[in-house]
């Protein structure tokens, strides 16, 4: 038991900073890509629908960990580059938060009442000076309790990447228990808060403004 | 082109040699689905009805757990339970220690479901109901919860199918369901993406078949709803 605190020390100083890098550079293209692909979805054109659509129902009809699993062991056997470990878990991260993000995305797009579009083309506006500057600024604000929640699910998700394996506070615990298994319990239940300390407030803040919104 | 060049590299006879192993996992990954299925409802139906009671005590008590498991990853609920027991000297086999992971962790989710369902139901429905006589269980179970549970059935739904997906997680602790089964081929073969293409159209095609069910389920509910 005396090995917890320095054992701890370790998952905080090497795991958790991979943590965070990965969660929010896979919320950072969730973000940018459920924007793209909600304002394509804007556009109400049926090619342009069908293949958002697809990517959209296939990216979250299969496990993220197929999906890192691939990105990491099966890409480079197709002739791709290989990437490392933590690109590998960003990039799949990323793909499926931009699926969800480009539901949310959709959703507070269609939820601006249409007068306001059709206000904007009658005064000459161009579609896309209306999207930018009318629909997007009003929509962005119903937009955030849905991503706060996105980014506690990506928080979660991304101890997955210690399976392919990135050095995260779950593969930190599985180095230390190596030598010492008598750590798997506190060291998990210390990973297990450390979790909660990050998204509980965030959730907890969601919810608020949801309230507020509505 | 590169999609072709790709494409053209792909040799899905491993597939086919590994076919009745694949079969073997499917059965797995649908069993524990259906254990974990029934259990987190079971955790979610106690849970919302604690969350929902008159007892502070039974309040706080779901509240917490639900919070707790909703923010905190799956995974490593499913190494708690596998790695971690052992040191308290409860030692659970592999399946049994993801399932009720798995199940504990959509079961949180299924309380909030739960509870917001019972509370939308109006307070008429329950004031009727004790104006007609019956005593308050009666209440909750004729009238209050077949209502409930039929405002919940959609993100009840969609809480299930994440657990149809998240079955692929216990691959870590085990071989036994199919991504374990195919991570074991893997590993022998040292051929990956056709498998994983395949796991990922067989976990596409079984979200598809579950959201069906749960489709045709919240049609039949819905017969008398006015």
């Amino acid at each position: 038991m005396s090995d917890f605190w320095p054992a701890l020390r370790d998952v905080i100083v090497y795991g958790l900073p991979n943590t965070i890098i990965m969660s929010v550079a896979a919320m950072a293209i969730a973000v940018g890509g459920g924007f793209v692909l909600g304002v394509l979805r804007a556009l109400r054109n049926k090619v342009l629908d069908a293949l958002v659509i697809a990517y959209v129902e296939i990216l979250r009809g299969i496990p993220v960990l197929i999906l890192m699993f691939f990105v990491f062991f099966g890409l480079p056997q197709l002739g791709f580059n290989a990437v490392g470990n933590l690109q590998s878990a960003i990039i799949a991260l990323g793909l499926w938060g931009a699926a969800n993000g480009a539901e949310i995305v959709r959703g507070a797009i269609f939820s601006i009442d249409k007068g306001q579009t059709e206000a904007g083309l009658a005064l000459g506006l161009n579609w896309l000076t209306v999207m930018t500057t009318i629909v997007l600024p009003q929509a962005s604000r119903r937009m955030i309790p849905p991503f706060m929640s996105l980014f506690t699910a990506v928080v979660e998700t991304s101890s997955l990447a210690a399976l392919i394996p990135v050095r995260d506070v779950l593969e930190s615990v599985r180095i230390k228990t190596e030598s010492e298994p008598s750590l798997w319990m506190p060291l998990l239940i210390a990973v297990l808060f450390i979790y909660f300390f990050i998204n509980y407030p965030i959730s907890l803040a969601s919810q608020r403004l949801e309230k507020r919104l509505a | 082109m590169i999609v072709i060049v790709a494409a053209a590299q792909l040799d899905f006879s491993i597939v086919k040699d590994s076919l009745p192993d694949l079969a073997r996992g499917a059965m797995w990954t649908y069993a524990i689905t259906a254990m974990g299925i029934v259990g987190a409802l079971f955790v979610g139906v106690v849970g919302a009805a604690m969350r929902t009671s008159n007892s502070r005590i039974a309040r706080t008590l779901a509240t917490a757990f639900a919070e707790f498991f909703r923010n905190t990853p799956p995974l490593v609920w499913i190494f708690f339970f596998f790695f971690a027991l052992p040191n308290a000297h409860i030692t659970l086999p592999a399946v049994a220690a993801g399932t009720i992971a798995l199940a504990f962790y959509q079961g949180a989710i299924a309380i909030e479901i739960l509870r917001a369902g019972i509370e939308a139901v109006p307070a008429g429905q329950r004031e009727a109901a004790s104006a007609l006589g019956l005593s308050p269980f009666q209440q909750f179970v004729y009238v209050v919860a077949p209502q409930a549970f039929r405002i919940s059935l959609p993100a009840l739904g969609n809480n299930l199918i994440a657990l149809l997906k998240n079955t692929s997680l216990i691959s870590a602790i085990g071989i036994i369901e199919i991504t374990g089964v195919a991570n074991d081929i893997i590993a022998i073969k040292l051929s990956s993406a056709e498998l994983f293409l395949t796991l990922g159209a067989f976990y596409l095609i079984s979200v598809f078949i579950l959201s069906a069910l749960l489709r045709f389920a919240e049609a039949r509910l819905s017969r008398y709803a006015v």
